[in-house]
């Protein structure tokens, strides 16, 4: 039974990928927040329904059980939980970390090292860094501007608090070192 | 019961690292944050596929593809959800989205020029050399930089190749 869940996963998971990278080779969506788990939770759920359809029509022989429908959802938690690691990892994909760049930068002088000072990354500059972050919160609704004064809306401070609060409960300062 | 007992390997991974930083604080001993993440997620995983090999002792002998599959099943899934917890981890910490969000949430209103103030660039850079350091992966010898570990240099290759075929650019424009 594992080894039909760990296909029927893997399987899931690569049709998506499939069709996360054909989309994006055809348009690249701004809004990926929305687009990556449309993609991920709907190619299983659209193969899940062709396949009802398939068996309905008789165009494929496959008993309807209860030990496949197991079978589906526990290769559908493996599904979802590598869909959610690459929905966590995509923001590092397209925006360009710092530590990586810094990382990059070094290897790249073979082991003759750099001061602070010669550690130049184009990366860290303010239009790369907090303008454009600031510009991406306002566009996502969850702070506001008034006056040149930079407020949290209603959702943004929910967003805000809960993780001020996961930090204090972990015993940590509310605040990261950023 | 295994896909229910992945399914609470997140709030587990929560709660080990609040046992650890409290340990941590009440014995006096500095630990990194990232750190303190990492040990909870490897704690948490270990006793998760302890209990995993324990549900599945009496199959060894009978039916070792089974028993193969079930863990590699496990891993996946583990691997997935542990990587989520220490992204969600890593945005309290690290991400400047959450950042710029928290300092408004302490100071209630705030200006793009005091956040520039307190959060620019050579703060920014010495906060990641210093973390870079507490993992291993740069060190530091008469104030030059170098690279200590290759494990994230390999990571950042993997992201350059996923770039590549999202047909995004590798290098900064």
């Amino acid at each position: 039974m594992f080894t039909e869940i760990v296909i029927c996963g893997l399987f899931q998971f690569i049709v998506s990928q499939i069709v996360h990278v054909l989309i994006w080779r055809t348009f690249s969506p701004k809004a990926y927040p929305i687009w990556l788990p449309v993609i991920f939770i709907g190619t299983p759920v659209a193969i899940f329904i062709i396949l009802h359809i398939l068996v309905f029509i008789r165009l494929i022989g496959l008993d309807l059980n209860d030990a496949l429908y197991l079978t589906i959802g526990s290769s559908f938690i493996m599904h979802i939980s590598l869909s959610a690691m690459y929905i966590h990892m995509y923001p590092g994909i397209i925006f360009f970390s710092p530590s990586l760049e810094v990382i990059k930068l070094l290897a790249e002088r073979k082991g003759t090292g750099l001061s602070i000072e010669e550690i130049d990354l184009p990366v860290l500059s303010e239009s790369n860094t907090i303008d454009m972050r600031i510009n991406h919160l306002i566009k996502s609704g969850m702070i506001a501007e008034n006056s040149n004064q930079l407020f949290l809306t209603k959702i943004g401070y929910s967003v805000a608090k809960s993780f001020y609060l996961y930090r204090r409960m972990l015993g940590l300062p509310g605040i990261g070192r950023g | 019961m295994i896909a229910i007992v992945l399914l609470l390997s997140s709030p587990l991974y929560f709660i080990i690292q609040i046992i650890l930083n409290w340990i941590c604080k009440f014995i006096n001993i500095s630990i990194s944050p990232f750190v303190g993440c990492f040990v909870s997620i490897l704690l948490g995983s270990t006793a998760i596929v302890g209990y995993v090999l324990l549900l599945l002792s009496d199959n060894y002998m009978h039916n070792p593809l089974e028993v193969i599959s079930c863990l590699i099943f496990t891993l996946f899934t583990l691997v997935g959800f542990a990587y989520m917890y220490f992204a969600t981890f890593a945005i309290s910490e690290v991400s400047l989205h959450m950042h710029i969000m928290l300092m408004i949430l302490i100071s209630k209103e705030l200006s793009i020029e005091e956040i520039k103030k307190s959060y620019n660039k050579t703060y920014m850079l010495e906060e990641r050399l210093t973390r870079l350091i507490e993992i291993g992966q740069i060190c530091k010898r008469d104030n030059l930089y170098y690279v200590n570990s290759k494990l994230l240099l390999y990571g950042s290759r993997i992201f350059d190749f996923w770039k590549t075929l999202l047909g995004f650019p590798i290098k900064l424009q």
